[in-house]
């Protein structure tokens, strides 16, 4: 028996699924707002929720990321009578099963209901090993990080291409390793090829191989990290950087799995597991020809995303704790203390560069602060201190400033901080004013914008600005 | 921002390591180490400032003394050269992950290059180095 929540303003069509879902022995409950929708979501445990869009306190395509961060991470069915493309695709990237148009005959909705649950159940049964993962340095409990460890367990066990994607320093490599060392290929090779330092004249004699005297100033014979990798697994960080010329070879590698050195008559067979890595677009590249599409779909049997550690700051602490511990240990010093001061500073801070940039800067404490038996924030460095003060500052709009305020200068903030605040407020208002004159139609803001639709959404989404 | 690299000078290979290397000194700090011991006490201190790390291994026994200390060059950039191409020798430099693998019998050439490049990404915001 499944548990089902209803979010929809809509009284007979709540009334409809209502009946519905209990005629097919499951219960229901019904919202008829996104704040009674969530509440029911945090407290209860759903495994399917049909969500209207145009609902009275807001979009509901808003609260999807939400309602699929709580604890039992429900499938969420968008239903909607007033559907459009951008909105399927908003809904299909944030998760959703499906997108279904009002009005819903409920004839309609037993198949795909009965899918959803029949795959909720399947989840429930899947028999999965009680395999003890390594997992050292992938640290953290966020839904985010639940998320990243399960498609890292997926990955580690099988055969197929990873792409893995985050910001710099998000631990792309970390998570490439975890996987090598998780998978059946674990006692053999993990060749790395960092795209991004090879120049370009040599990444095709470096990955291939080459026969001596293939080229000027090959004086010695070269097996390649293909060669070197064979057996093992491969891994292609920074893959964006790779030249169109060198994609196209590799691409074929994949698909032949053989290859031929440079200057070599004789084809060798190949057998590496491939996993790659990148900050880039790729997406975005394939676009603008700087990435093959065809390599790119062969990549990415498996994606996995890896989230900045803004948008996991419950995972800073756990992270804290595990390169503390590290830190400690290789300087021979006893484990310090970490006071909640501290941890709430971090949590504060935006880190753009991610864990390597946590990392770094644990270690630059610990180094200050070597002889002192507790870490609090005062020994974290300057820049990261102020942005924790000045936090609760940032919500404050000009509106709320008092008039007599806005002439003066009551701090002087950087000269970048006070460019992009300007600079935000001028989009803001570009937007509002976009939207007022375009009635909200997507098509027509971004034909007088010149924006994509994928880059207006964002910055609406970043600006708050809805489209109903 | 710092380069540390370990040779010893006793063969050719160490001193055209050194003078690839010492092309790159205007553009950043260089630090030599010819023992594994020091270069292993320098690791016990904080590493943010190291952007790259090259580690000529003249011999096995050098590359098994690197192997031991393996662990303390985890987050840090390496370019490691290794003393023959026989397999066990090629999966033990493997083991450190090393962003480029050369050889003790070329020229250094190439390394100058991976050098030069690693050093222009991190220059031009491609590769980011956080320093706290």
């Amino acid at each position: 028996m499944a548990n089902v929540l209803i979010i929809d303003d809509d009284k007979g069509m709540s009334k409809m699924l209502f009946d519905l879902v209990t005629s097919m022995k499951h219960d229901a409950v019904c919202a008829f707002t996104i704040e009674d929708g969530l509440r029911e979501a945090l407290s209860g445990s759903f495994d399917v929720v049909f969500l209207d869009v145009m609902l009275p306190d807001g979009n509901g395509l808003k609260a999807l990321p939400k309602i699929r961060e709580t604890r039992s991470c429900p499938e969420v069915v968008i239903i909607t009578g007033v559907g459009d493309p951008d909105g399927a695709e908003t809904a299909i990237r944030n998760g959703a099963w499906d997108y279904l148009q009002k009005p819903l005959e409920p004839k309609k909705l037993v198949l795909p209901l009965n899918r959803v649950l029949q795959y909720r159940d399947d989840l429930k049964k899947a028999q999965k090993p009680p395999v003890a993962l390594k997992f050292d340095g992938v640290a953290g409990s966020s839904p985010r990080m639940s998320a990243c460890l399960d498609a890292l367990a997926q990955a580690a066990g099988s055969e197929a291409n990873v792409l893995i994607t985050g910001e710099t320093g998000s631990g792309k490599e970390l998570y490439a390793m975890t996987i090598y060392k998780n998978s059946s290929r674990a006692d053999k090779n993990f060749v790395v090829v960092d795209c991004a330092a090879l120049p370009q004249t040599l990444v095709g004699s470096i990955l291939f191989g080459h026969e001596k005297g293939a080229f000027t100033g090959a004086d010695k014979a070269n097996a390649g990290l293909i060669c070197d990798s064979h057996g093992g697994t491969l891994f292609l960080d920074e893959v964006g950087e790779l030249p169109l010329d060198v994609q196209k070879m590799f691409l074929r590698i994949l698909q032949e799995r053989r290859y031929r050195p440079i200057g070599s008559r004789k084809e060798i067979e190949s057998d590496f597991r491939l996993l790659a890595a990148t900050n880039r677009d790729l997406k975005k590249m394939v676009r603008t020809n700087e990435f093959r599409e065809d390599l790119f779909f062969r990549l990415r049997s498996l994606n996995i995303e890896i989230p900045p550690l803004r948008k996991r700051t419950q995972d800073i602490k756990d992270l804290t704790m595990h390169y503390a511990s590290r830190i400690c240990e290789r300087y021979g010093t006893e484990t310090k203390g970490l006071s909640p001061d501290f941890f709430d500073t971090l949590a504060l801070y935006d880190w753009p560069g991610n864990i390597r940039e946590l990392i770094n800067t644990i270690e630059e404490v610990f180094a200050h602060a070597r002889f002192e038996p507790t870490i609090y924030a005062k020994h974290l460095p300057a820049h990261i201190r102020i942005h924790a003060a000045q936090a609760p500052f940032e919500k404050r709009t000009i509106e709320e400033t008092p008039q007599k305020e806005r002439g003066s200068i009551r701090r002087l903030s950087s000269l970048q901080e006070m460019r992009d605040d300007a600079m935000a407020k001028v989009e803001q208002q570009y937007l509002q004013d976009l939207m007022a004159l375009t009635k909200r139609n997507i098509k027509e803001a971004c034909q007088i914008s010149g924006l994509s639709r994928s880059r207006l959404y964002f910055l609406m989404q970043k600006y708050n600005i809805t489209r109903f | 921002m710092e380069l540390i690299y370990y040779s010893t000078e006793k063969n050719n290979a160490g001193k055209h390591l050194n003078s690839v290397i010492q092309h790159l000194s205007q553009e950043i700090r260089l630090e030599n180490f010819s023992s594994t011991h020091k270069l292993s006490l320098r690791l016990r201190q904080p590493v943010y400032d190291i952007a790259v790390a090259v580690l000529l291994a003249g011999n096995r026994k050098e590359l098994l003394d690197f192997l031991s200390i393996h662990d303390l060059l985890a987050n840090i950039p390496l370019i490691l050269i290794l003393p023959d191409r026989e397999n066990d020798t090629v999966s033990k430099g493997h083991r450190f992950h090393p962003r480029y693998l050369a050889y003790v019998d070329s020229d250094f050439s190439d390394v100058g290059l991976v050098l030069e490049k690693m050093i222009s990404n991190i220059r031009h915001g491609k590769r980011k180095h956080y320093q706290p």
